[in-house]
């Protein structure tokens, strides 16, 4: 059908017939960049026609895992809420995320680290201490303890994932000129 | 974002502008919607936490402290609450004169007064958040002071001698006057925090301390305070002496001023109920009955959840009061979700007299005769602690002091608790010689045998040759007096549980024997001996004398 999108596994549409749009520019038909590197992307295998995804288990698993890691090493090494372990963790699972992930993964690991995060620094700690949130008021001070301990670990991580994002547009940019 | 083809790429190529399928669209709104609800809540939370906490004044005191301290057996919190009678601020400057007789008639002089902590109050705190203990310590109690000179003393000067004795060390040459009194007040925190914890046989882990001027400021932060008494008084502060008290009967609304001589009457003031509840020990349960009224004025005004008037608050709080550097006010929130709602009840700790004993100069004062092992008890009653007594101390715990009225020299100071402790069950309660095997175990005796034994009605320690000290430790756990048992071998203690003996958290006879797993049940606070009544603070404005 005429002016028919395809809609691609991760819901990313592309007008018909054309190479995927997460593509970037730079890369060659065969899904390398310009420069002849094999991109490390988690795009998976994208020859001609291949479905194009945002990003795929390694950077969910950079993203999810390596939070999810420091925090339990936080907790059992008794480093506390927001300690080095999460943030260390945090810091290069979104940098590491957002250098595997296709330019539409941007789009979702930027975002990821505040609630990821908060969802680490929670579940943690009430794994390791349930008992201590049974009371209301408890649960609270607890609540807001999570959310301001693990604040600078969501600000370091989104800059960690940024500053990975900007090297990447960076040097497409210049194998492009070049 | 960056999906799109670049300039120059769309310039070599181009190709119609794919249009983003809605759903992903959607996704992303919602996901940096998220992203951005959470990030802005957090970031708020974190300002406004570190706009209240930053500034705080702290000390390392504690830390030295906690190397002796006992070891917790559970997650409850033990604080101590220093009120410093000192007329001088941080930095060892005297405060004006004229403030110091007109608002907080306190004489003229800054000099009087001294370095004595005029108030030291144990703030336990539950393991399960509950209902806490203040546990008042009369500031004249003759004890055996850690950190100073290792000689009996009242408690209240642990600081100002501990302090002394550093300004006039080589450590003290070369500094200036700020540094000066800022290590030779750390000196006197270290002496009054190891005292007390070897006094108490309680871990301390976080303490607060206020002078004279931080407690009129913090009053006059929280605005007119009010408090009930039985009875009108009055005080008047002539010379140094009196506290300027004129209060009538019923409720009185107190200003900073005013608070602050509620707090520190201590003439014409007895409870004629109870005549050893009078002058300094009445004086503790107007202290308790001032922060119940704190409590509940933050609470019905709403301070707590107002963060404009806690800044305030905390503003004030910077100035004037010392935290040790380990305390994180959010955790504490987290620990003592009750105290907000003043679910505590203080009470003071008893004496077993008065004596005048000969001080330096060859003067005589009185003292209040205490029992370390009868306060101890009373402690872990109170705290549900597993280990009373016997803790080891703090540097400079070391000289036990040879003068020491017998009656009051603590149990075996300075020692860790020594012998072999047999344990005989003779009571109805199934497995309870195992379970006090290992609470004195835990409490760092050596393990005995368990040993069967006819029946007995009651519960007793005997020692054999060279472990009456340490059976003191152990008879105290059980509210009994140890005996030289002429069949326990020399280095042992057999302790008979008899059928007076209850399981963990029984509290019968006083008693709350329990097991490493986990502290007992702490005992109501009206059950135990003590100096007048309780104060119970969920009352909000207790009346007092």
């Amino acid at each position: 059908m005429a002016g028919q999108r395809v809609r691609t596994p991760a819901g990313d549409t592309t007008a018909r017939g054309q190479a995927p749009a997460q593509r970037s520019a730079s890369e060659g038909a065969d899904g390398r960049p310009e420069g002849g590197r094999p991109r490390q992307c988690a795009e998976g295998p994208r020859g001609p026609g291949a479905p194009a995804q945002p990003f795929s288990g390694t950077a969910v698993l950079l993203a999810v895992g390596m939070p999810v890691a420091g925090g339990l090493a936080d907790e059992l090494l008794g480093l506390g809420v927001g300690g080095w372990g999460l943030l260390l963790c945090s810091v290069l699972g979104f940098a590491g995320a957002a250098g595997v992930c296709s330019r539409a993964g941007w789009w979702w690991v930027l975002p990821a680290p505040p609630p990821i995060v908060l969802a680490v620094t929670a579940g943690t700690e009430f794994l390791a201490h349930s008992d201590e949130f049974r009371d209301g008021k408890a649960a609270a001070a607890g609540a807001a303890k999570w959310a301001i301990d693990g604040f600078p670990v969501m600000l370091y991580a989104i800059g960690a994932a940024l500053l990975v994002i900007l090297l990447r547009v960076v040097r497409d940019r210049r194998s492009r000129r070049g | 974002m960056a999906e799109q083809p670049g300039p120059r790429a769309a310039r070599r190529k181009p190709a119609p502008k794919p249009r983003p399928n809605p759903l992903v669209l959607a996704g992303r709104t919602i996901a940096c919607a998220t992203s951005l609800a959470v990030l802005g809540t957090c970031g708020f939370s974190w300002y406004a936490y570190t706009s209240l906490t930053d500034g705080l004044t702290t000390s390392s005191a504690l830390d030295d402290v906690k190397k002796n301290a006992p070891k917790h057996l559970d997650s409850s919190v033990n604080v101590l609450l220093i009120g410093l009678d000192s007329r001088k601020d941080m930095n060892g400057n005297d405060l004006p004169g004229q403030f110091v007789q007109d608002e907080l008639h306190a004489g003229s002089s800054s000099d009087i007064g001294g370095y004595n902590t005029n108030t030291l109050m144990l703030l336990h705190i539950p393991a399960n958040g509950g209902q806490a203990t203040a546990i008042s310590i009369p500031r004249d109690d003759y004890v055996q002071l850690v950190g100073v000179d290792g000689r009996m003393h009242k408690i209240k000067e642990a600081y100002g001698r501990a302090k002394d004795i550093f300004n006039n060390s080589p450590a003290a040459k070369g500094l200036s006057k700020p540094d000066l009194e800022k290590r030779g007040r750390d000196a006197g925190r270290r002496a009054t925090l190891a005292t007390v914890q070897q006094f108490l046989g309680v871990p301390i882990d976080h303490f607060a301390e206020v002078n004279l001027k931080g407690f009129y400021d913090i009053a006059k932060a929280v605005g007119p305070v009010q408090v009930c008494l039985k009875r009108a008084t009055k005080d008047p502060a002539i010379q140094g002496q009196g506290s300027g008290a004129d209060f009538h009967q019923g409720i009185n609304t107190l200003n900073a001023s005013q608070a602050l001589s509620f707090v520190r009457q201590r003439h014409n003031l007895v409870n004629p109920n109870d005549p050893s509840d009078f002058g300094d020990f009445a004086r503790t349960h107007r202290q308790q009955a001032f922060i119940s009224s704190v409590i509940k004025k933050l609470k019905d005004e709403g301070v707590v959840s107002d963060l404009s008037r806690m800044q305030g608050l905390f503003d004030v709080v910077k100035q004037d009061v010392v935290l040790d550097n380990q305390w994180n006010v959010l955790d504490f929130a987290q620990q003592a979700p009750n105290l907000a709602g003043g679910h505590v009840t203080a009470i003071t700790l008893p004496i077993a007299g008065f004596e005048d004993v000969t001080v330096d100069g060859g003067t005589k004062e009185s003292v209040n005769r205490v029992d370390p092992v009868q306060i101890k008890r009373i402690v872990q009653q109170l705290t549900g602690h597993d280990s009373p007594v016997g803790n080891p101390l703090g540097a400079g715990s070391s000289g036990a002091p040879s003068q020491a009225p017998a009656s009051q020299a603590p149990a075996a100071p300075g020692a860790k608790p020594t012998g072999t402790v047999d344990v005989a069950n003779t009571s109805a309660v199934n497995g309870a010689a195992a379970a006090e095997m290992r609470a004195l175990v835990g409490m760092g005796f050596t393990e005995g045998r368990i040993q069967t034994l006819p029946r007995q009605t009651r519960t007793t320690v005997l020692y054999g040759p060279g472990e009456k000290d340490a059976a003191d430790q152990v008879a105290a756990r059980y509210n009994v007096t140890a005996a030289p048992g002429g069949s326990v071998r020399a280095g042992h203690i057999q302790v008979a549980l008899g059928t007076d003996y209850t399981a963990p958290g029984g509290g019968s006879g006083g008693q709350t024997p329990s097991s490493p797993a986990g502290p007992a049940a702490p005992a109501d606070p009206n059950s135990v001996q003590q100096v007048g009544p309780p104060v119970d603070m969920a009352q909000g404005i207790a009346c007092v004398d």
